[in-house]
């Protein structure tokens, strides 16, 4: 019992990651429809900018992660600004998909030429990351409570942003409406960087709390990305609940599958069943199907 | 000068529509494309490898071209395919010990059989969950090659044997970027075919409306299969080049990333041309090449250039310099313009005499028989238990007021509306239950009320599209463009000009349909729909935003087609005049059930119907 | 008008391509020619080397610098993972030649000649290895390659240097295949199969710990090296030890499952095949989810920055290396490790990776000196063979090269973290 116990920890540990990429992405696409590709990149920078703050420039350490979250929202705004406000006009989905894979490719070689590629340990206070309680036969790591308690924080402020404040309800419209949204004298640019800035937040402390797991190394957030992108297309990729769920859902799928299945099967495995899923229900776990055609 | 018989020109000419070819304007810039390489080769033979890996992304791309570029189909499985190539090249070449001859062939067919099976998952799914459906399978597809360690070698890898054709064996190097320029060609050819064929005219259309697609007839799940078949194999061949430039198949070089890359390379090159593959291949392969003096920034230019280069010209290379050509022959055909007088057309000539003759029959067609035709959304009844027929050859109106359950009732016929009860007979054919391509193909034709035209498409290939069914060639044919295949499209060029020209289109026939006025797409509609040879046509709205004298003309034309081919007309219109006027009988709906059914004049006056509908 | 513009394009194109073609005849005859020349030159390789210094007196007189060499530069080319998850080794790797080039060239050259190379990324993928290996031959006109990380990138690449005729120096690559001289006359190295690694852990196992209540997990990457790896541990063991066998993706993120199926196997001993950055992870996680058992790590692991990441948890861990500890006491590592942090180097890079390079350096060093004046292939290759007893300052036993052997060094060193460092415990050799 404790064994399926642990198994179902790990994997919620891992899904916390996907479901925090997954709401990330879900967020992006649903208001403004583009699909950041370099959603990974920028969270893995936000994790070695906390570090960098910390370890090399002295910072406290809930100093240097907020200084970083101010990096990162702030570097967010300017690449918004600077690279996908002037394709939106355009109306056309994969020009943009194509400009965030090249943000992503420059992030990730900026992030290469600044800290090099060896790895890094990202200290955190009373290295609580090395320490285990045993209750009975179940390990608890104690870095592991603190993701679990920054991802439901997190989820929550998320939750408030989209339901209490204006940026939410601008969010919402959009997300049902762009024309109607427009009509209301919501300004999409507005509704649309804010956005961005959330979900590079999310994204950034997604980053910095998997980083004491991960180690700080190039690239230690593109498979938490694209498990991310699974997790969201599972719950819909227009729902954010269902981006949460899916995330936990693939964490959760990956632990067992891995655990029973046959060696040969197992790193395929998790990706298969999403597979059937989506054959089954095409729109994803979490969202309803559109009843007939539309003419 | 048309009006007299004896003189007159075919519409075709008059309009300067141009025949198919057996080469055309894609060919040339392809051509172009491997001349390019085919002088870098010559010269600089030092960058063999590059220019190798160059061409073998060109023949993705092609391949990919198929799949994305003309059916739509945004997949992230392809590298499934270029390993296939790969490992068959490498099995084929050590085990068999046999050469290009076998391999490639081989590569092919499996790679086109695997296709029929990779396509399916695209009939469920679209946009994003095709790309991660196909995802999950090039997932799996690494996975199965680290385990088959007969056929792949595992984690290990398996060496790749000499390179040989009929037992000839060649040195690599120059002799490679020659037999790949071989194979580029050939697969830039067939690519190059289709877009010029009816199979391509058919990707276009479902890529930009699957609904209008079906409702004309094209089997649409064929289609999509096939464009995976179809890229699937020619993206074969390049894998069986790459196996050999590399020497040495691994199963972990053939992930999602190479997907990703190629896909990414078949956009930014422009994703509707031969050129664009050409151009992408060379742009992700040769930008490192050239940034190999500063290495250690190498990613770094990557990156920013693909970010310039997406802000500059967000459709792709080709598109910016299409773009570019655009605005330069714009220019001068400005100047023409301006002297340059339109030939109108005198409306007065016999169908007959307009070359149209192939499609005209005698016999009356569209006897349709609804009995009780019924559809539901939740818990609302739509349709309600709609029984009537509709006599061979006639025009019939339909109206009510908004919400009587009209366009439901069509889609039901058409079947573009799922879980509809009746039953409907057309000409003795019962076509209830039957997907809507074939239903379409029994005679049923339609209009949209919303405009479901093709976009990116011009006006002459919708009415090529319409045609499809009467162009008598097959896909293998029209992959070599056989002398039959250039005799049918010629044909179809002649009906297509001749049906543009009834309906007063032939000279806007190389406007894309999202550049005309509404009224100009509204006829391109019904044209779609008549170049089908319906027995029935179904119009729903045809003359909606247009002002009555428009709409009349319209209807005239739209009358002596129907006549010419002996089809009959069923037509939703809030414009009771017009009805009254075009019409021989008139059904009226309410709350989805028929509350009249008549002569115009009985309908128009009938209390119950001035009650429902026309009173208000 | 527009018409008549393609026709005329058209008409270009078939005569450029008939042009070209002509052209290009003459290209693949001459190509075809020098391969062949080349392949002779490489078999007679073989035979020469005994006699190498009587050749090279006979050649004094008039002699033909190999390709790369000039009377005061020889050219290097190295195709590293300079980006991507294995960067880190690459710049390790290319951090040790930068020592090797300036030790070399501020004592004035070897014969002369200043030492320089050229890196190129290839990402871990072998098709940019293969270009690399192109444009190093062909366009920079290299003398060998150099130090090159990846034994699935050198698969690809090494028919390219065979062919033209490049020696293949001293690359971190452990496949079996390449260390057989009649395929590959040209390959040296310092650095023994993953195969033989295993095997010497095998042995090493049985020899300290006996067979009895001992079950063993191994943990390879799913990919070239991995399954020889398995293929050692068995020929050492009789494969009656092996208890679980797990495998591990380049892009992995969590080891969670392999040991949870290990803590189910009752593992008493664990064999990762990893890098250092994944061996503390793995030990993170082990901890995490309450693996008791002794870990050892295979020669990526050993490196100042395993310690590092993992900390308190890496203390007790086993390393099986085929070379001493980057951080031990021994005169040759002293100058290693002063030259590394002379040249900028950080505590982290201390490393197997570098210390390989670095290692492989000095052996080139030897080799390019005792080829003497007159360099080509032929008596760089004589040289090398007739290495003998060369001693590295402690960093591996002296190396041993000869006519049917180019792996100098076929030592299997047990090593265990101690008190925060890596300790030697046993020198054997396979």
């Amino acid at each position: 019992m404790v064994d399926y116990i642990q198994i179902a920890w790990q994997g919620l540990v891992s899904g916390f990651a996907y479901a925090l990429i997954g709401l990330a992405l879900v967020m992006v696409y649903k208001t403004a429809r583009i699909l950041n590709f370099a959603a990974g990149t920028m969270a893995g920078i936000s994790g070695f900018l906390a570090h960098w703050w910390a370890a090399e420039q002295d910072m406290p350490f809930g100093v240097a992660i907020l200084f970083a979250m101010i990096m990162t929202g702030a570097g967010t705004y300017v690449i918004e600004r600077l690279t996908v406000r002037p394709l939106v006009k355009l109306g056309d989905f994969l020009p943009i998909v194509i400009m965030t894979l090249g943000v992503e490719e420059f992030l990730a070689n900026v992030s290469l030429l600044w800290w090099g590629g060896t790895a890094r340990r990202y200290r955190v206070p009373g290295d609580i990351d090395r320490i285990n309680y045993l209750i009975g036969d179940f390990r608890l790591n104690a870095w592991h409570l603190v993701v679990a308690i920054t991802t439901f924080l997190t989820l929550s402020i998320v939750g408030y942003i989209i339901n209490q404040t204006e940026l939410g309800l601008g969010m919402k419209a959009f997300a049902e409406d762009q024309d109607a949204a427009k009509l209301m004298g919501i300004k999409e640019s507005t509704v649309s960087i804010w956005t961005w800035v959330l979900s590079a937040l999310v994204g950034g402390v997604t980053g910095i709390v998997f980083a004491p797991v991960l180690f700080l190394q190039q690239d230690y957030m593109n498979i938490i990305f694209i498990k991310g992108f699974v997790a969201a297309i599972l719950g819909g990729f227009l729902s954010l609940s269902g981006g949460v769920a899916g995330g936990l859902l693939l964490g959760e799928l990956e632990a067992f599958t891995i655990k029973w299945a046959p060696r040969e099967f197992a790193a395929a495995l998790p990706v298969v069943i999403v597979f059937i899923v989506l054959l089954i229900r095409p729109h994803g776990l979490f969202t309803r199907e559109k009843g007939h055609e539309r003419v | 000068m048309s009006d007299n018989p004896e003189i007159q020109e075919n519409a075709l000419q008059r309009a300067g529509i141009p025949l198919p070819k057996f080469l055309k304007k894609n060919h040339y810039f392809g051509f172009l494309g491997i001349l390019l390489i085919y002088l870098l080769a010559g010269t600089y033979s030092q960058y063999s490898q590059t220019i190798m890996n160059t061409i073998i992304f060109a023949i993705i791309g092609a391949s990919l071209i198929v799949v994305f570029g003309m059916a739509g189909q945004l997949t992230l499985g392809h590298t499934i395919f270029v390993a296939a190539g790969v490992f068959l090249s490498a099995n084929i070449t050590t085990v068999w010990s046999r050469g290009l001859e076998t391999e490639i062939p081989i590569a092919f067919g499996v790679a086109f059989l695997l296709g029929l099976l990779i396509g399916f998952p695209s009939l469920r799914v679209n946009e994003l969950y095709l790309a991660l459906a196909t995802f999950a399978v090039a997932f799996v597809g690494v996975q199965v090659l680290f385990e088959w360690k007969q056929f792949s070698g595992g984690g290990s890898g398996k060496p790749v044997g000499k390179l040989e054709l009929f037992g000839y064996e060649f040195s690599r190097g120059p002799t490679l970027v020659r037999i790949a320029l071989i194979l580029m060609l050939i697969t830039f050819w067939i690519v190059g075919n289709y877009q010029d064929g009816r199979t391509g005219r058919a990707w276009n259309a479902l890529r930009t409306s699957e609904t209008a697609a079906r409702a004309v007839g094209l089997p649409v799940a064929w289609l999509k299969i096939l464009c995976f078949a179809i890229g699937g194999g020619l993206a074969a061949i390049g894998g069986v080049l790459y196996a050999h430039t590399l020497r040495f198949a691994i199963p972990e070089n053939y992930g999602v990333s190479l997907s990703i890359i190629v896909v990414l390379a078949l956009i930014i090159g422009g994703k509707h041309r031969l050129m664009g593959a050409v151009l992408g291949a060379a742009f992700v392969k040769w930008l490192p090449e050239l940034s190999r003096d500063v290495q250690e920034y190498e990613g770094l230019i990557y990156g920013g250039t693909l970010i310039i280069l997406t802000l500059i010209a967000p459709d792709g290379l080709v598109g910016m310099f299409e773009w570019v050509a655009d605005r330069i022959t714009n220019a001068r055909r400005s100047e023409k313009d301006g002297k340059g007088d339109q030939t109108s057309k005198a409306s007065s000539v016999p169908l007959e005499s307009l070359f149209l003759a192939p499609l005209s029959s005698s016999e009356p067609k569209g006897n349709l028989i609804v009995s009780n035709a019924a559809v539901s959304f939740g818990g609302v009844r739509a349709v309600n238990g709609v029984s009537f027929e509709i006599p061979a050859g006639g025009v019939t109106g339909l109206i009510g007021s908004n919400g009587a359950g009209k366009t439901t009732l069509f889609n039901a016929i058409t079947g573009h509306v799922k879980g509809a009860e009746g039953k409907f007979v057309l000409d003795g054919i019962e076509i209830s239950q039957k997907p809507i391509h074939t239903r379409a193909l029994a005679g049923v034709g339609r209009t949209f009320q919303n405009l479901n035209l093709h976009d990116d498409l011009n006006v002459l290939e919708h009415a090529l599209l319409g045609l499809d069914r009467n162009i008598g060639y097959g896909r293998i044919a029209e992959s070599f463009r056989l002398p039959w295949v250039l005799r049918e499209e010629r044909n179809a060029h002649y009906l297509a000009a001749e049906l543009l020209d009834h309906m007063d289109l032939l000279e806007y026939w190389d406007e894309k349909v999202e550049d005309l006025p509404y009224g100009l797409q509204k006829r391109v509609d019904v044209v779609r729909a008549l170049a089908a040879n319906p027995s029935i046509l179904l119009l729903d709205e045809p003359a909606a935003g247009l002002p009555t004298a428009e709409a009349l003309e319209m209807m005239k034309k739209v009358q002596e087609y129907a006549n010419h081919i002996s089809a009959g007309v069923l037509i939703i219109e809030h414009n009771v005049e017009l009805v009254a006027d075009v019409s021989d009988r008139i059904l009226v709906l309410d709350a989805g059930q028929t509350i009249a059914d008549g002569t115009p004049e009985e309908v128009t006056r009938n209390e119950q119907v001035i009650a429902a509908y026309l009173g208000t | 008008m527009k018409s008549k513009l393609w026709k005329l394009l058209a008409i270009f194109a078939v005569l450029g391509l008939v042009a070209v073609g002509c052209g290009d005849d003459d290209d693949s005859s001459s190509g075809s020619a020098s391969e062949s020349s080349s392949s002779e030159s490489s078999s007679s390789e073989s035979s020469s080397s005994e006699s190498a210094s009587s050749e090279a007196a006979a050649e004094e007189e008039e002699c033909e610098l190999a390709r790369g060499v000039t009377d005061d530069k020889i050219l290097f080319g190295s195709s590293q993972p300079m980006t991507g998850n294995l960067a880190a080794l690459g710049e390790q790797a290319v951090l040790a030649m930068e020592v090797t080039r300036d030790r070399i060239n501020d004592g004035g050259g070897v014969n002369g000649r200043m030492i320089e190379f050229i890196v190129q990324d290839d990402a871990y993928n072998p098709e940019k290895t293969v270009s690399n290996a192109q444009y190093f031959i062909e366009q920079e006109n290299v003398f060998a390659i150099w130090a090159s990380i990846g034994s699935a990138t050198l698969k690809a690449a090494l028919p390219l240097h065979d062919e033209s005729n490049t020696p293949s120096l001293f690359p971190w690559a452990q496949d079996l295949s390449f260390y057989d001289v009649n395929n590959h006359p040209l390959f040296f190295s310092v650095n023994p199969p993953a195969y033989a690694q295993t095997k010497g852990f095998g042995n090493y196992l049985v020899d300290n710990f006996g067979t009895d209540g001992i079950k063993v997990g191994l943990m390879t990457i799913n990919s070239v090296d991995g399954e020889q790896t398995v293929q050692g541990f068995k020929d050492s063991t009789g494969g009656d030890l092996l208890t679980d066998e797990q495998t591990w993706e380049r892009d992995s993120t969590t080891y969670g499952p392999q040991i949870l199926s290990f803590i189910d196997s009752g593992i008493t001993d664990v064999y990762v095949g990893t890098g250092d950055t994944q061996f503390a992870q793995f030990l993170l996680e082990a901890d995490q989810l309450g693996l008791d058992a002794r870990f050892w790590g295979s020669t990526g692991t050993i490196s100042a920055n395993t310690i590092e990441l993992a900390g308190e948890l890496s203390e007790g861990a086993y390393g099986v290396n085929v070379i001493s500890s980057a951080t031990g006491d021994k005169p040759g590592l002293n100058e290693y490790r002063e030259a590394m942090f002379a040249a900028g180097a950080e505590e982290a890079q201390i490393s197997t990776a570098s210390l390989l390079a670095y290692t492989g350096g000095l052996v080139l060093e030897e080799m390019l000196t005792l080829a003497g004046e007159c360099l080509t292939v032929e008596s760089f290759v004589a040289a090398g063979e007739s290495i003998k007893n060369f001693e590295t300052g402690g960093i591996m036993r002296p190396l041993n090269f000869s006519a049917d052997n180019h792996l100098g060094n076929n030592d299997v060193i047990i090593l265990q973290v101690q008190d925060g460092a890596w300790e030697e415990l046993v020198v054997g050799q396979e």
